[in-house]
């Protein structure tokens, strides 16, 4: 996998825009990187799913079902220290 | 322990005889606290204190994510005979405001995010008293201390009246205008499918149920009424740990969770995403699926993960609540049944063109040939007393006779030997995820937006399990090109979250039928092929065909 480290802030960039253009259900609501997005109601069970595959795909993982949990992906903050364990 | 005998007549006495019986079981484990059945009648009965001057029979809207606190507050409302309003907290805005109006409650019961999505106190809706269930903003009656602390606040000591008879809530569903229609329980309606369950189930006071279904489907009538009538505990899920499947098994191990209720969308992402693999689920006995086909390679897998628990499939349209089951023997290879009429369920099997709108004249029609496909039509004292504010859309859709009220459900199926099978629809309703849609709402939504001339929606994923929609449009001669993030906002504002079309295509026109209609059946079947949201035109038709041409 590429260094996290180097590629933090493109990183947050590039999910915050993920969010923000493709999965968020009220393109009104701006999401930042603390936003409760699943209290809100911002992304949907489909969205999780697709935040998923999509670090899979930056990073070059995969992600145990097991992992993916509330606690790691409730705001778009919790799901970059996430991303940052994996390798 | 037995299930109580008797003494409840309706919804209201079903907390007070609970406690009654079942008094230091547990009634709702919460991710704060957990509630005894006497704990949870005393916050109830506090509760329903500060309620104060709502008469029985005046509606309620309850705008809240399902937690202990919900189920403590709706048997709160049942017990001062308040009926019960469950709107989706996730509900578009504008919609949410609409169907407020339309319901003209006096009270409003909100947590703290619903309060201010709907803003409440600045908005276009008004003359009702606000309950908050937390936050602390003055204008709101907050809930918070009474739930908590029951002792230190007034309790409701005479419970009013409530007969069988008397509305207990509104479960809303989609309607093909694009207005929702409300579909209202009474208390005897309620009670009887509360009480097959428990019979057909087998819920004991042993059982701790995971209570998927949020609380505006009416799949969530099993936890919120069968529970108590049996003692069982339930475990409130909420709409974010739903998202986080190996969240939930989690909290199904620690908590030995019997009993799941779900629809098959739900169950599908715990068979695949919920890490079955390393978890114990030796406690539960029974998954029952509801709302909609479940694949058979899917259900399989689930069943295969969970070897040691029963299955079941549950039928009945929220105007009946359930009113056939099935159990299955073994591995589905094929369509699941959806069984046969439970308790004292009636059902027939009617010509779907037979003209029906007296006693006399569904007497005086046959019943199809036995293996005909037919339209469903049912006959239980769990059907509902008709649809809120629409009395003609009842008479549709209800036949009232001297044994009970039928239901015409609008579902096409077929018997072989008593064993029902569902083979689709008289009408374009569609189950997406499990929630209840009709296309042509939702195309007059799109078709509203000033940029569209006409819309045609499609389901995709076949008969079974529909997860997503799709949509086909042709522009107005003044949109050049289509502007989808516009679009998706629009029906973003208007339309439920499945509801709103994962891909929308541009095409140049629509087929026509040989009357000159929108062939919609041949722009959906193109739609319903994958990758069939492209348009079939040359490419580049996402321009308008009007500036092609």
């Amino acid at each position: 996998m590429p260094d996290l480290a180097a590629t933090d802030e493109a990183f947050a960039a590039a999910l915050l825009e993920l969010l923000n253009d493709e999965l968020s259900l009220d393109p009104s609501a701006l999401i930042a990187l603390d936003t409760d997005l699943l209290l809100t109601g911002l992304v949907d069970s489909l969205g999780v799913i697709q935040v998923v595959s999509w670090i899979e795909d930056e990073l070059d993982t995969s992600i145990d079902p097991i992992a993916v949990t509330l606690e790691n992906f409730q705001t778009p903050g919790a799901m970059i220290r996430f991303a940052a364990t994996l390798g | 322990m037995k299930r109580q005998q008797g003494g409840v007549q309706t919804l209201s006495d079903l907390l007070p005889e609970a406690a009654a019986a079942f008094s230091h079981r547990i009634a709702v484990i919460g991710t704060e606290r957990t509630f005894t059945f006497d704990e949870a009648n005393r916050s109830a009965r506090a509760v329903a204190a500060t309620f104060g001057e709502i008469d029985p029979g005046q509606h309620v809207v309850l705008s809240m994510h399902k937690t202990s606190d919900s189920f403590i507050i709706i048997h709160a409302l049942l017990s001062i005979g308040a009926v019960v309003v469950p709107v989706d907290p996730l509900m578009p805005v504008l919609g949410a405001v609409a169907l407020i109006e339309a319901v003209a409650p006096v009270a409003v019961v909100v947590d703290q995010t619903s309060m201010e999505r709907l803003d409440l106190f600045g908005g276009d809706v008004g003359g009702f008293a606000v309950f908050c269930v937390d936050g602390d903003d003055e204008r709101a009656t907050s809930l918070r201390r009474p739930i908590d602390d029951p002792e230190s606040c007034a309790q409701l000591n005479d419970r009013p009246t409530v007969a069988p008879g008397d509305p207990a809530y509104v479960i809303f569903t989609s309607g093909s205008t694009g207005t929702p229609k409300g579909i209202t329980h009474t208390h005897g309606s309620a009670l009887a499918y509360a009480s097959l369950a428990v019979d057909a189930h087998g819920i004991t006071a042993d059982d701790r149920l995971a209570g998927l279904p949020p609380l505006h489907f009416d799949m969530s009538t099993l936890e919120l009424y069968s529970a108590p009538l049996a003692g069982a505990a339930i475990v409130p899920i909420g709409t974010a740990e739903l998202r986080f499947p190996a969240s939930f098994t989690e909290r199904a191990e620690q908590l030995g969770i019997t009993l799941w209720y779900s629809v098959p969308f739900q169950l599908r992402q715990i068979s695949e995403r919920g890490a079955l693999d390393q978890r114990d689920m030796s406690l539960l006995r029974h998954v029952i699926y509801a709302g909609e086909a479940f694949s058979a390679p899917a259900l399989a897998a689930l069943m295969h993960q969970l070897p040691g628990a029963r299955f079941s499939n549950a039928y009945g349209p929220a105007e009946t609540n359930v009113v056939t089951v099935y159990e299955l023997s073994a591995s589905p290879v094929d369509v699941v049944p959806i069984g046969r009429p439970w308790g004292d369920v009636e059902v027939r099997i009617i010509d779907r063109d037979a003209e029906i709108t007296s006693a006399d004249d569904l007497s005086a029609v046959a019943d199809v040939a036995p293996g005909e496909l037919g339209e469903l039509w049912v006959l239980a004292a769990s059907v509902m007393v008709g649809y809120l504010h629409a009395p003609e859309l009842t008479s549709e859709r209800c036949v009232k006779t001297d044994r009970g009220t039928w239901y015409r459900t609008g579902d096409l199926v077929s018997s072989s030997d008593g064993l029902l099978r569902l083979a689709g629809r008289v009408d374009h309703q569609v189950k997406v995820r499990g929630v209840r849609l009709e296309l042509e709402a939702v195309e007059a939504v799109l078709g509203s937006h000033p940029d569209i001339a006409e819309a045609v929606v499609a389901p995709v994923g076949g008969a079974a399990s529909v997860e997503q929609l799709v949509a086909a449009v042709v522009l107005a001669p003044s949109a050049p090109v289509l502007d989808r993030v516009s679009l998706r906002r629009w029906c973003l504002e208007r339309l439920v979250q499945v509801a709103v079309p994962t891909d929308i295509a541009a095409w140049n026109e629509f087929p026509l039928t040989s009357s000159g209609k929108i062939d919609r059946a041949n722009v959906r079947t193109v739609l319903a092929q994958p990758g069939g949201a492209t348009p079939p035109m040359a490419s580049g038709s996402l321009t308008n065909g009007s500036s092609d041409a």
